[in-house]
């Protein structure tokens, strides 16, 4: 501020006061210059104290001073609050001076309310100015003194409202003088206090300090009597004669009129804190009983004893009080009871109901349920044994339906949990989902004196009784063996030592009963063998009679397909085989059905196995892994398929070959060595056939590898492991196999074989890398059937009786075959041809998998291609190419 | 739907072996030698139909035909212990009973004559099946009966059930101590075109092989027939396991030889087994690590092999079969197979895909044996051209001499000429040529030979 400026603005402050002096009078004039000079003097003299400008170190101390002064950290802690609201207000400006000026007058103020109480008894340390009482208008007041009395109230005025400036300058005298009242209220200190003029000396002018020093009162208005009355009532949380509930600060405060000496005031104010946390606690006990829940319900019973305590030391003080004289003079307790026995006696009072309030905050700031209990055990590790033993009682309490729960739920598998406090919950309409949904964990409600393995247990114990008992019917081992059973008498599971052992035998003892209940009554393992035994075809004679028995059906359109044929195709695949002699209960399970992507088509090669778990297996096994084995069986079904229909191929060719050769002899023999059919087109057919018998070879050895590859490796590879993590061969897991493990084992099982036949991220997967081929392999059968069919139709068209063929009629069919076949022996290089075509691209098929699989790295893959390609045959592109 | 096999024993040795194979099935499958299932043995993961079929009592009987010209082994076999379990209709005997004399001649014209009954006898039994897969013939080369008979009965087999497999377990003879029947060159020579021509699987176990396995492996001094017939059980009983005891794969005969035989005309099976015991011998019975790799290593060398070849420089697999048995970490077959290809151990064909097949079987729980891992190779190799060119050689020396043929001469098809000798003779070089054929990288554009296929 450039100091023409400041001049003009310190005109303008005059004549705000005095106002604006007529040019013609002198003496105005004068007044107006001595007084702009003084104040110029004061705004020169640099009477900011040599701090940094620093808004944040100012909070700080700010909080400090609060801290010291009332002991409140929450109105601490209101500072910084309202620090960061003005900050967000406007972060650009510059509050630094506003905040110095604020603090420092805040300060003056803690330390004037005594000198203001010491003023009204016109005691004063060292009388300089009289101060004027606020009633009486200033007067005979030296310049300086009140000078600085303006610069206060410049100060003061500056966070007044524009309004109460206005108020004040029709209050001022035109003499200056500043009225006490003036400032009386505008704004809200903390403590004890009203404003009051500080009284300033030159010197300290000079010193750069704005405050005087000021001296104490050192006796109080009331007596000791009156107070002691008065507090016992605050004490209660009651209104007394003196002190007063303030709404606005939540503090008891004595009235303002009334003055106390400082060891009195401070006294005082520990006492009457009593009342503020005793209200505080009441409320919070009121309004659990309202509405409470379980665990703050308990919370509060042992706040209601320790309050009951509390009130008994009242009413002991108090019938102490009032059995002595109703006036005491200062010093005299005939009954022992002084302000100071009095705080002496509430010292260990006040530091529980503190403790109490501090819970009570703390449990009202976090979630309720188990974070109750959470909360008071953070409290228990106190170095203080007081607090300690104080925290634990306390926790005893207030865990007491928290125990009722844990042990309702650990012994009958029952959630009694109407509040929804205790740290597992019952899922809303999950409830057919017994296993993996009815329950889950809320985890911020876990106490944390249980840990992440106890809960677990917990969890799981509660769950697999429950289960036991809705959902194997298992109700009467629950009640009479269950872990009822181990609870030892006398041991509180409160104790969390108890709790663990007691969880860690109970864990093993329930998990080994739904093992073996779900193995033992509901056949469990069955059912998975069951699965591997059909579902993956383990039971090669079954496969085998499916496949006959589908064979048998292939012909018929898909349209016709009944939910009935495909019922009867199963059992009659089952009666042919061993697995008629197979559980009932596993055969009724499973079902022969249109695979997901068949349901278009409806086609005898798109149909898959199912296998249908009944409850409570069916909760226990995910839907996943059955669907999983679904499209693994649809993929074996496939393959079976192809299998099955290139041996039939296979068979058919032998036996034609031999019976070929059987009527060349016979002819031979007859007709001593005749020619037999025209050679040429006999040559193309011959080539035509060998070649397929080749590929035909070829295809059977490339499936037979992907066969052997997926059963003894992927399936028994990935069984085998099954059966080593559940079975609990090794040493100490076999108490340990509970449900969820056997679950995860089982799904890794299905999971691994299912990833690779249908693929995985980042693999193609069987059933994706072969379709190709699959389809090529149906075509090379649909192209050498349909070759061998021409030829019995072509015989057939030869020879006219088919009624009995006798040797004669079959080998003049095999005559009549030739020279039918020289006649068309285009019909016959065409099948050559396209036997060429089909095997050069299964070859160019069979290169591309080997390719892809090769590059597979996850599991041993790649090593199958070494097993189909043992002898390099695809691998040596040199020979192919010569080949081709 | 059992794909039943009904199992044609004929002549001295083909009952012989015959009836040990049967005592080995019962005693896996646990059946009592009258046919009654054991009380232990109801476990039922087996397929006791594919060989046996339940009387009206419920107890078992093989479906087998018990055939010979002379009475002296079938009324042995009658008389033993498991005389019981057979179907007395089952058994045929001549009724002159004085056997084929060593001639094949005489035993296939036998045939013609009593060709009705046994028919018969194989109609019932194949009406008696849900769904035949085919037949087994068990017999010997060398002699009259099985030979000359068995030679017979193909043929007619193949003429009446044209559509099923037809597979023999072909005991072919010593070569390198032909004392024992002289004409034993002409028999082998008939029988193996019709083993060439009207089998489909020709298992062939040879008796030198066989006779120094037991004294080689099983450390027996003198060797008699009955060790060697326990040798023949075994691998009757191991090369049927995957069909008695299913599982993932190779449950039917038909998937189990398709891979073995590519092309049709090659269509003779060595096998190997290891290891071997012998409850006889107290040295056979040491008992040697067994792992799946040793028992596939192993099944590769010549010395557990049954038949004896004289294999090249370019002699080759043309496919490898192992059912390997026991208690077996599936996921071992896998690295034994790698760890073969390799060490490459085993040569195979140039000209197309081949390569060892495994199948895993489950394994009797009736049966005890000292050996974690028991295998058995079944192998289709180009060596065993040197077995048949032996064979020829052998008859054309004896051709040559115009020795025996009297004999022969007597019977109705060489009454007029000797031609049959001559076809049969081009029948084997043929087989031979294609065996040779099959060693060479051009196989595939190679002209056909004389047979289709």
């Amino acid at each position: 501020m450039s100091s023409s400026e400041l001049d003009y603005n310190l005109h303008n402050y005059i004549n705000a006061f005095l106002g604006r002096p007529a040019a013609d009078d002198r003496g105005e004039l004068e007044r107006h210059d001595k007084l702009h000079r003084y104040f110029r003097h004061i705004i020169d003299s640099n009477i900011a104290p040599t701090v940094s400008h620093d808004e944040a170190t100012l909070v700080g101390e700010m909080q400090k001073r609060q801290m010291a002064s009332s002991q409140d950290t929450r109105s601490a802690l209101q500072i910084s609050r309202l620090w960061n609201m003005l900050t967000q207000y406007d972060p650009k400006y510059d509050w630094w001076p506003i905040l110095y000026l604020l603090s420092e007058c805040s300060a003056s103020e803690l330390h004037s309310s005594f000198s203001a109480a010491a003023g009204t008894s016109s005691y004063f340390a060292e009388p300089v100015t009289s101060t004027p009482l606020p009633s009486i208008g200033g007067g005979g007041m030296s310049a300086s003194a009140s000078a600085v009395r303006t610069g206060q109230a410049f100060g003061q005025s500056y966070q007044s409202s524009q309004q109460q400036q206005q108020q004040q300058q029709q209050r001022f005298s035109p003499y200056g003088a500043i009225p006490r009242s003036a400032t009386n209220g505008s704004h809200a200190p903390t403590g004890l206090s009203y404003s009051n003029p500080v009284q300033a000396t030159p010197s300290a002018l000079e010193q750069g300090s704005l405050y005087l020093h000021r001296e104490l009162p050192t006796y109080d208005d009331i007596a000791e009597a009156d107070l002691l009355q008065d507090l016992i009532y605050v004490m209660q949380g009651i209104d007394g004669t003196y002190i007063h509930w303030n709404r606005i600060k939540s503090v008891y405060t004595i009235r303002p009129d009334i003055h106390l000496s400082r060891p009195t005031r401070s006294m005082v104010a520990s006492l009457s804190e009593l009342g503020g946390l005793t209200k505080d606690i009441q409320a919070y006990i009121g309004q659990i009983d309202d509405r409470g829940r379980l665990f703050e319900q308990s919370f509060c019973t042992e706040l209601k004893v320790e309050m009951s305590d509390y009130y008994k030391l009242v009413a002991d003080i108090e019938s102490r009080l009032f059995k002595g004289p109703r006036t005491l003079r200062p010093g005299e307790s005939p009954l022992g009871v002084t302000l100071r026995r009095m705080f002496n006696w509430t010292i260990e009072a006040r530091q529980k109901l503190r403790l109490m309030a501090l819970a009570i905050a703390k449990v009202q700031e976090g979630k309720g349920g188990g974070d109750i209990l959470s909360t008071i055990s953070t409290l228990v590790d106190d170095g203080d044994p007081f607090i300690q033993s104080f925290a634990q009682r306390l926790l005893k309490t207030a865990s007491a339906p928290f125990n009722s729960i844990l042990v309702r739920w650990v012994t009958d598998g029952e959630l009694v949990d109407p509040y929804k406090e205790f740290f597992i919950r019952e899922r809303e309409g999950r409830r057919d989902m017994f296993w993996s949904e009815k329950y889950i964990v809320a985890s911020d409600m876990i106490p944390v004196h249980i840990n992440r393995e106890m809960t677990r247990k917990i969890f799981q114990i509660g769950r697999s009784l429950n289960f036991l008992c809705v959902a194997c019917d298992d109700a009467e081992w629950v009640a009479t063996d269950g872990p009822r059973t181990q609870l030892v008498e006398g041991s509180d599971l409160s104790d969390p030592n108890h709790l663990e052992s007691f969880v860690y035998r109970s864990s093993a003892m329930v998990n080994a009963r739904l093992m073996s209940v779900l193995k033992e009554k509901f056949g469990l393992m069955g059912h998975i063998m069951a699965m591997r035994r059909y579902l993956l075809f383990e039971q090669g004679d079954f496969a085998l009679a499916l496949m006959e028995v589908l064979d048998n059906q292939i012909d018929r359109s898909g349209k016709n397909i009944m939910a009935h044929d495909l019922s009867a195709v199963l059992s009659s695949a089952v009666r042919s085989s061993n697995a008629q002699y197979e559980n009932q209960d596993h055969l009724s399970a499973m079902l022969l059905t249109f695979s997901e992507e068949g349901a278009k088509h409806r086609g005898w090669d798109e149909v898959s196995l199912m296998y249908t778990l009944s409850a409570p297996l069916s909760y226990v096994v995910p839907k996943l892994a059955l669907r999983q084995y679904v499209q693994v069986s649809q993929f074996m079904i496939r393959l079976k398929r192809v299998e099955h229909m290139l041996n039939s191929i296979w068979r058919q060719q032998m036996t034609e070959a031999r019976s070929y050769l059987r009527s060349e002899e016979l002819q031979r023999r007859k007709a001593d060595g005749g020619d037999f059919g025209a050679r040429g087109s006999e040559d193309a057919l011959r080539l035509a056939m060998r070649q397929s018998a080749i590929a035909c070879s070829e295809m059977i050895q490339f499936f037979h590898q992907v066969q052997r590859y997926i059963s003894l490796n992927v399936i028994e590879g990935a069984w085998g492991e099954f059966l080593e993590t559940t079975s609990g061969d090794k040493a100490g897991s076999a108490c340990e196999i509970d449900v969820d493990k056997w679950n995860e084992a089982h799904s890794k099982y299905i999971g691994t074989v299912h990833d690779v036949v249908c693929g995985s991220s980042g693999d193609m997967g069987f059933q994706r890398n072969l379709a190709g081929i699959f389809d090529t392999a149906f075509q090379f059968i649909a192209v050498v059937k349909e070759m061998y069919s021409e030829r019995t139709l072509s015989s057939r068209r030869g020879t006219s009786s088919m009624t009995s063929p006798t040797l004669s009629d079959r080998l003049q069919q095999y005559r009549d075959l030739q020279s039918g076949a020289g006649g068309s022996s285009s019909a016959a290089s065409e099948h050559v041809s396209r036997v060429r075509t089909v095997v050069a691209r299964f070859k160019e098929q069979v290169k591309t998998i080997m390719r892809a699989l090769s590059h597979n790295t996850t599991n041993d893959l790649q090593f199958l291609v070494v097993t189909i390609d043992f002898n390099g045959i695809y691998t040596d592109t040199a020979k192919d190419t010569q080949r081709g | 739907m059992p794909r039943e096999i009904i199992t044609i024993q004929t002549g001295q040795c083909g009952n012989q072996i015959g009836a040990e194979f049967w005592q080995q099935l019962c005693l896996e499958h646990g059946i009592s030698n009258d046919g009654i299932l054991e009380d232990f043995a109801t476990s039922g993961n087996d397929r006791k139909d594919v060989f046996f079929y339940q009387a009206d009592d419920d107890h078992y009987i093989p479906r087998s035909i018990l055939v010979d010209l002379e009475p002296r082994v079938i009324s042995n076999i009658m008389e033993s212990r498991c005389g019981n379990l057979y179907n007395p209709e089952n058994i045929f005997v001549s009724k002159d009973g004085s056997g084929a004399g060593n001639n094949w001649a005489n035993g296939y014209s036998q045939g013609e004559k009593i060709c009705e009954d046994i028919l018969e006898m194989l109609d019932r039994e194949a009406d008696n099946s849900d769904s035949l897969e085919g037949f087994n013939l068990l017999h010997s080369i060398a002699g009259g009966t099985g030979s000359g008979l068995g030679s017979f009965l193909l043929e007619r087999l193949s003429d009446r059930y044209p559509k099923k497999l037809l597979q023999t377990y072909s005991v072919f003879p010593n070569n390198e101590n032909s004392s024992d029947v002289v004409v034993q060159p002409y028999n082998s020579l008939l029988a193996l075109k019709r083993l060439a021509k009207n089998a489909d699987c020709v298992i062939v176990l040879d008796n030198a092989a066989l006779t120094r396995i037991v004294a080689d492996r099983l450390h027996i001094q003198n060797p008699d027939i009955s060790h060697t017939n326990q040798l023949v059980s075994t691998v009757l009983s191991a090369s049927t396991t995957t069909l008695r005891y299913p599982s993932y794969m190779n449950n039917d005969l038909a998937s189990m030889i398709a891979p073995l035989i590519p092309v049709p005309k090659c269509h003779f099976i060595s096998t190997a087994y290891t290891p071997f015991t012998s409850n006889d011998a107290e040295t056979a019975k040491v008992v040697r690590k067994t792992t799946v790799l040793d028992v596939m290593r192993r099944l590769l060398q010549t010395k557990n092999k049954m038949v004896s070849t004289t294999p090249t420089k370019s002699s080759c697999y043309i496919s490898i079969l192992n059912i390997i048995q026991g208690d077996v970490e599936p996921t071992e077959v896998h690295k034994s197979l790698l760890r073969i290809r390799e060490r490459r151990i085993a040569q195979f064909i140039p000209w197309g895909p081949a390569s060892i097949q495994v199948a895993l079987t489950k394994k009797s729980p009736y049966t005890q044996s000292q050996h974690r891992v028991s295998g058995l190779m079944m192998a289709n190799h180009t060596s065993i051209a040197s077995l048949f060119n032996r064979t020829l050689m052998q008859y054309d020396r004896l051709r040559k001499r115009n020795a025996f043929l009297d004999l022969y001469r007597r019977e109705p098809m060489f009454s007029d000429d000797l031609s049959e000798f001559d076809d049969a003779r081009e029948t084997v070089l043929d087989l031979i040529n294609e065996y040779r054929a099959c060693e060479s990288e051009s196989y595939l554009r190679a002209p056909t030979t004389g047979m289709m296929g």
